[in-house]
């Protein structure tokens, strides 16, 4: 009797973690109910076989699973959103941290220019992409127009196969660019003097300060940028749609990418279940890869650090 | 132990506040009025025909064609005027938009109380009784001989009326009337081994042999099932069909033979042996108003566009060249929103709107046929003479299989047309390449109709 009242006495919640509880208890129900119930549906509706509309759910086990990877379209909307996804990642954040540090160091009017820069990130993508649409027309626009004064033919840039995901990537750069930039630019600032004056005691400027100063400084900067840019080529979809959605548009087979098929499963053909397998399967490969950058983005020096320690 | 009673009281309400969000999407019941009797002589609506409520009432329409735009919202004003207890807002959207718009507002009840839809999509919300069915004398005129058995039957659901069809969309052969002068041609094309003369003898070309007039504009992009249609039409007139139905409701592909090779062939050929279209020439309506194309085929709707766009436009239409057409109805349908002044204000604004004075002015003003065989047009094709050719009566006349699985199937075909079909020249002359591919195709077609149960065997 004893030994059940204390452990009741240790388990006696404080007045102030009280409060906490109760004052965030609002925003985790909240949260629980338009975040976790979701996700949690998703994965429940993956198992079983849904057409939005009628109250019956049968069970289906791993059908949809099964059925997915023998579907050419789910593959070819998995290859394409991959190629997307790491094109944006490798060309957009080393080309941001550039432009953020030239913006930092050197250029004069550096508001105007960040501006400039940040601008696409505002605006909305489907008149952004009706914009874009114009410009890469086989016959009017003007990015063909650009290239024939180097001498080369009109290119169909939403028409050809590698092209139309090519121009897909390039919009969603374009679109990410400044953002990144910014970001970028909040980790320069953030970078005390007097490391780089240290180093240009030492005989580090330019190039060999930025390799040794600057990348490892910016390493929690970079991991951040990298995750929300491949969740963000990821879940690449209103470019397709809006570049798929008329007669003179892309094909859409060819820019196929994973969350334009799964909004074409679930609310074109009410394969709520097949859908949601694919969302599902879109959670985890994008979890695996954040898994694997945090993996990689860890301080091996500090990780010494933290065994030697522990020993 | 007053923080536990305050957590708990918190928790209560957080709780109760959840289930009412939970207890927001209740399941709808059918407040229509009664079972419909079927196969009733045939009474045009009139405006008189119910005993009207003076409630105020606030009803919303939603349509996939925003061409019909200004028709409603002038029988909506009408409407008003002699109701003034009724107010109508009028809302439409890119079709893709507005199909999507539907399946996810229906079922939480946030849809319009109107909508104007293809019954392949909408039977599937009425056989959840999400949709009302019609009163008895609209499903008496529907289903009294005012329209072709075919149309008539794609908004009924086991002889219950749920659908009024008011909108037809069927091809017909647009023609650019001084292109066909300039290459000596006369008249339309009227078979399809004319269609391809015509269309070599019509594509233009520059210096470095790049086509900068196609002679006939195919759909070869474009996102959903369109591409697939079209292929449909062209193959309708070389005997093909998307599927055929064997038995009562069960189907086979019904391209993997003759007419889809040929179809193929016409599309491969067009493309790479003659090079009388390609992919970057502007098409469909944009093309031939842009005078880019000189022939494409097309609903009637691209009449008034034209009127719009392109008025100085010099063409004219024919009846597509192989006898045969498809035939798409679009049906007004009144959504369950368990309100029986909303519901009965809904079905009367809809018998306004079908009395033939106002129907007829739906043509005028959008462009679309109705599809009603009991409306007199002679004076309305008298005074726009290119209306005629989609009155012409086919030998064969397709409709959209009441299946719910079709959409799937046109848009996956589509997919591999635009994916594989044509855009592989090694196409050309190797009709063991097309049958092989054409039989491809039509694996997928049967395994979806497999999977829903609606395959012959």
């Amino acid at each position: 009797m004893s030994t059940v009242s204390k452990v009741v006495k240790k388990r006696k919640i404080s007045r102030p973690l009280g409060f906490c509880i109760v004052g965030l208890l609002p925003i985790l129900a909240l949260y629980t109910y338009l975040r976790f119930i979701p996700i949690f549906s998703t994965f429940y509706l993956s198992f079983h076989n849904w057409d939005m509309v009628s109250l019956k759910k049968p069970f289906i086990g791993f059908d949809n699973y099964i059925k997915l990877f023998h579907s050419d379209l789910f593959i070819t909307a998995l290859k394409n959103t991959t190629i997307i996804a790491f094109s944006v990642l490798l060309i957009s954040v080393p080309l941001s941290l550039i432009v953020a540090n030239a913006l930092v160091n050197k250029v004069k009017y550096r508001p105007f220019f960040e501006s400039i820069y940040f601008l696409p990130a505002i605006m909305p993508m489907v008149p952004v992409t009706i914009a874009w649409k114009g410009i890469l027309d086989t016959n009017t626009g003007y990015l063909n127009y650009f290239i024939s004064i180097f001498g080369i033919e009109p290119l169909g840039w939403m028409t050809t196969p590698a092209l139309a995901v090519t121009s897909v990537a390039m919009i969603t750069i374009w679109k990410i660019l400044g953002y990144n930039m910014l970001i970028f630019i909040v980790g320069l600032t953030g970078i005390p003097k007097e490391y780089y004056e240290a180093a240009s005691i030492d005989g580090a400027t330019g190039f060999k300060s930025f390799r040794h100063i600057t990348i490892p400084l910016l390493k929690p900067i970079t991991l951040l940028i990298s995750i929300t840019t491949l969740i963000t080529g990821y879940n690449v979809y209103s470019t397709v749609y809006v570049l798929a959605s008329d007669t003179q548009g892309s094909p859409g087979y060819i820019v196929r990418v994973l969350v334009y098929d799964m909004f074409e499963n679930g609310f074109r053909f009410f394969k709520m279940g097949f859908a949601s397998a694919e969302a599902v399967v879109l959670f985890a490969i994008v979890s695996l890869l954040v898994v694997i950058q945090f993996a990689l983005a860890r301080d091996k020096g500090d990780l010494k650090n933290r065994k030697k320690v522990k020993a | 132990m007053k923080m536990k009673r305050i957590g708990a009281i918190t928790l209560s309400v957080i709780l109760v506040f959840l289930m009412g969000l939970s207890g927001c999407g209740t399941q709808p019941n059918n407040s229509a009025a009664g079972t419909n009797a079927v196969d009733q002589t045939s009474t045009q609506p009139s405006e008189q025909s119910s005993v009207k409520s003076t409630v105020p009432v606030k009803l919303s329409i939603w349509t996939g064609y925003p061409e019909l735009d200004t028709w409603i919202s002038k029988m909506a004003a009408e409407y008003n005027t002699a109701n003034p207890n009724v107010t109508i807002e009028v809302s439409s959207f890119p079709l893709r938009d507005f199909e999507k718009k539907v399946t996810t507002s229906l079922p939480s009840q946030s849809c319009a109380d109107i909508i104007s839809m293809d019954p392949n999509i909408a039977m599937r919300f009425a056989k959840q009784d999400m949709l009302v069915k019609a009163p008895d004398d609209l499903a008496k005129y529907v289903t009294g001989g005012a329209y072709d058995p075919a149309i008539a039957g794609v908004g009924q659901l086991e002889g219950i009326v749920y659908g009024i069809p008011h909108m037809y969309g069927t091809a017909a052969l647009f023609c650019n009337a001084a292109m066909l002068k300039e290459a000596g041609l006369t008249g339309a094309p009227k078979t399809m081994e004319q269609l391809m003369e015509y269309a070599q003898k019509l594509t233009k070309y520059d210096a470095s042999g790049k086509i900068i007039r196609s002679g006939l504009s195919l759909r070869l992009v474009g996102g959903g099932s369109g591409l697939a249609e079209k292929f449909w039409i062209l193959m309708m007139e070389n005997g093909g069909s998307i599927v055929q139905e064997v038995s009562p409701e069960k189907y086979k592909a019904g391209y993997d033979n003759e007419a889809g090779l040929k179809t193929l062939q016409m599309y491969v050929d067009m493309l790479y042996k003659y090079k009388t279209c390609d992919f970057d020439i502007k098409s469909d309506a944009e093309g031939f108003e842009t005078e880019k194309t000189a022939m494409f085929a097309r609903e009637t709707w691209v009449i008034a566009d034209i009127k719009t766009k392109a008025p100085q436009l010099d063409y004219f239409t024919a009846p597509m060249p192989g006898d045969a057409n498809i035939g798409n109805a679009y049906d007004f349908f009144v959504t369950n929103t368990k309100d029986d002044n909303k519901t009965q204000a809904a079905w009367d604004f809809i018998r306004f709107m079908m009395t033939p004075e106002n129907h007829k002015q739906m043509t005028s003003m959008s462009g679309w046929q109705s599809g009603r065989l009991d409306l007199d047009m002679k004076d309305f094709i008298a005074e726009n003479p290119q209306y005629e050719a989609f009155f012409s009566t086919y030998k064969t006349i397709n409709v959209i299989p009441m299946i719910d699985e079709f959409d799937e199937i046109e848009t996956k075909l589509a997919d591999r047309l635009a994916s594989k079909g044509f855009t592989d020249p090694s196409f050309v002359d190797n009709t063991g390449k097309m049958k092989a591919f054409l039989s491809e195709c039509a694996a997928e077609t049967n395994s979806i109709l497999k999977e829903n149960g609606h395959l012959a065997e």
